[in-house]
């Protein structure tokens, strides 16, 4: 079954998992100026992931990741819909 | 750290390394000799193959040796089924001066991981673990890659201060006036300006001050363990050095060539200073200083010490000098020798389990230097 979540809903989770405030999290956020996104914070961006969507990344997806928005391409890769 | 989130990480990470969570767990134990090739291999595939150190002698020396002037160090390594190290990081037992108590702590270091590996939390996993393990821990000149670590597991202390002062001036010329350095004698002249800034504090400075070079510490147990004592009994917080302990961090390291400066007053150990050359850079490592000394002659002291051993370094071939500090003393000192204040920083972390320990340790008012690094 895909699941279907909300850009502000997805957003809120990432904001939680880099301990960001949410409003400052936006397609366009670049990894780089997420300093709470290192090793550590890929490995929870994963979990959640996973504990939400039951979306699980490999290797090499994970080191595609470099914005916020190939985290969206990279869910509706997974067949997630991603809403505006 | 949440537990929850532990518990998150380590299911991911099993995932990863294609492990159940219980083979992840017992991936990970203390390397012995055997283990050696292995590390050997993970470190040149990190640090590169053109090491300019006998890297088996170094592992040997830091973590195998066992003697009684050794610190018990224990190096960690997370092993793949087929044998080979994907990641390690060693620890050494210290004791730190806090409070007027000396607290056993570890302090980490030789952090690595296949770079197959890097990104995907195994450097933070290893650290997590060892976490569990040891009470206290201290980790020194983190990455931008352990952001979270330092800011959610450990607590950050005020950051190390960079510090540089110019020896010779061939190289800065060259990058900064180009026309300038082809101008014959120029360099020269500068490289005697230099000279005498640094002469010109020698001059003035009181002839009761005499600096001599040290063999090794060894030979300075009672003096180094007076100045150690001065230095706890001010309020500052830092590692408990002592004679032994720096002989074989310094003498017996087989990765760097050391020098040992004294500095006496009235025949009495006041100040050490340890510096070294790595390439064409010189660095003044560690040092400690009579604390019970009045603040004029214990500035005076340290100040010609600096200036002292960095004059030194100059016979090496280096070009500049560099330091790191974080204590006020320190930092007036390094100002007073004629170096300045660089940009750089660096984070250093410590965690204790008893959140009364941690909050002592992190409020205290620290005394680090290079030495308190793990790149010696």
């Amino acid at each position: 079954m895909s699941q279907t979540v909300s850009k502000r809903q997805l957003f809120e989770w990432l904001a939680a998992v880099f301990q960001e405030d949410a409003t400052s999290i936006t397609e366009d956020r670049a990894r780089e100026t997420i300093p709470t996104w290192d090793s550590m914070g890929t490995l929870l961006l994963i979990a959640e992931l996973d504990d939400r969507l039951h979306v699980t990344l490999t290797e090499d997806e994970l080191k595609q990741l470099v914005s916020v928005r190939d985290i969206v391409e990279a869910l509706r890769q997974k067949q997630v819909e991603v809403t505006d | 750290m949440a537990e929850h989130d532990v518990a998150r990480m380590r299911r991911v990470l099993a995932h990863f390394m294609k492990r159940t969570e219980t083979e992840l767990e017992e991936a990970f134990d203390e390397a012995s000799l055997p283990d050696l090739p292995a590390l050997m291999a993970l470190r040149r595939e990190v640090l590169g193959p053109e090491l300019t150190w006998n890297d088996e002698a170094y592992l040997r020396w830091r973590y195998f040796a066992r003697s009684e002037k050794a610190p018990e160090n224990h190096l960690w390594i997370f092993r793949d089924r087929s044998g080979d190290v994907l990641g390690c990081l060693g620890v050494e037992p210290v004791e730190l001066h806090v409070g007027g108590e000396l607290v056993p702590a570890f302090r980490y270091m030789d952090v690595m991981v296949q770079p197959r590996w890097h990104g995907l939390g195994l450097g933070a996993w290893m650290n997590l673990v060892l976490q569990r393990r040891y009470p206290v821990g201290m980790v020194v000149g983190a990455t931008r890659d352990s952001y979270n670590l330092i800011r959610r597991v450990f607590r950050a202390l005020p950051e190390r201060h960079s510090w540089k002062a110019l020896i010779r001036s061939e190289d800065y010329l060259r990058r900064n006036a180009p026309r300038l350095a082809r101008l014959p004698g120029v360099s020269a002249m500068m490289n005697s300006a230099l000279d005498l800034r640094r002469q010109a504090f020698h001059l003035r400075r009181s002839s009761r001050i005499a600096i001599e070079p040290l063999a090794t510490p060894a030979s300075e147990e009672q003096g180094i363990a007076g100045l150690d004592r001065s230095m706890a009994s001010i309020g500052l917080a830092f590692e408990r050095r002592t004679a032994s302990y720096l002989h074989w961090r310094y003498v017996g390291n087989p990765r760097r060539q050391y020098r040992f400066w004294a500095a006496r007053r009235d025949g009495r150990l006041r100040g050490l200073l340890i510096t070294r050359a790595v390439n064409t850079r010189g660095e003044l490592v560690d040092w400690m200083w009579d604390a019970a000394a009045p603040e004029a002659e214990r500035s005076e002291m340290l100040t010609a010490l600096f200036l002292h051993g960095i004059a030194q370094l100059a016979p090496e071939g280096v070009a500049t000098a560099w330091t790191r500090t974080l204590d006020p003393f320190s930092e007036r000192i390094a100002a007073r020798a004629g170096l300045r204040l660089r940009p750089d920083r660096d984070t250093v972390a410590i965690y204790a389990h008893s959140p009364a320990r941690q909050e002592q340790l992190a409020s205290a008012r620290w005394f680090l230097t290079l030495g308190d690094s793990d790149d010696d």
